[in-house]
């Protein structure tokens, strides 16, 4: 699946990643994975939004191969 | 009442909104515009080439739309326009307009000001400051999310 990154979470993970998920797994343990991947904590700021399919989500939405994935960094404004 | 929302991605002009809010604003008493330019430095000083803004393929405008409405239904406005670039813009540039066009001044005045206020801190936008020397992402200060809570 592609995840794809915003704001300042670009520097760490760029601007989209491929990964292949072999289960479906929530946004919380996704998160997870991901910090685990690069070793950084910038996705466990609760700031941090998910949004799955163009809809914002919460930690226990379950995610499935063929979602489009966002992890948006807290927002500067206009 | 309707209002404008635009993303602007390329560039904006100043001259060409003011005569699109003065269209939508026909037969006002007031009309009162606001426009953000990008500053040549940051908050420490740093000289700044270039404030970049990125943007969410649906989720900004979505903002933009609803901060717009929220100060039609607030205000008793005949049109509120605003028009806010996304991308690399240039230091001294516009970034945004927001303008609105009532009956009487005060109602234009708050309207402006509370698009700012809203904007400033519930835009979907992710702004980078570039320099010669470094690059930095910002957030909304302190003082933008005071002047938010006053509404």
């Amino acid at each position: 699946m592609r995840i794809s990154f915003y704001g300042r979470l670009v520097d760490v993970f760029g601007r989209n990643l491929e990964l292949d998920l072999a289960a479906p797994c929530s946004i919380g343990e996704l998160r997870e994975r991901l910090q685990a991947m690069r070793s950084d904590q910038g996705l466990g700021d609760v700031r941090v939004r998910a949004c799955v399919n163009g809809v914002l989500v919460s930690n226990s939405h379950v995610v499935r191969d063929g979602d489009a994935i966002e992890f948006l960094a807290p927002v500067s404004g206009g | 009442m309707a209002f404008t929302a635009r993303l602007e991605p390329d560039s904006l002009s100043v001259e060409r909104e003011t005569a699109a809010l003065a269209d939508a604003g026909s037969g006002a008493g007031a009309i009162v515009s606001f426009v953000g330019l990008a500053r040549p430095s940051s908050e420490t000083g740093e000289q700044v080439d270039q404030l970049v803004l990125e943007a969410h393929p649906s989720l900004t405008q979505r903002s933009l739309n609803e901060i717009a409405a929220a100060a039609v239904q607030r205000f008793a406005v005949m049109a509120v326009h605003v028009a806010h670039r996304s991308g690399a813009v240039a230091a001294g540039e516009p970034i945004v307009f927001a303008g609105a066009a009532a009956q009487h001044r005060r109602q234009a005045f708050d309207a402006v000001d509370f698009l700012m206020d809203h904007l400033k801190t519930d835009a979907i936008f992710w702004k980078r400051e570039e320099g010669s020397k470094a690059s930095r992402w910002i957030e909304p200060s302190a003082a933008d999310r005071a002047s938010r809570e006053r509404w």
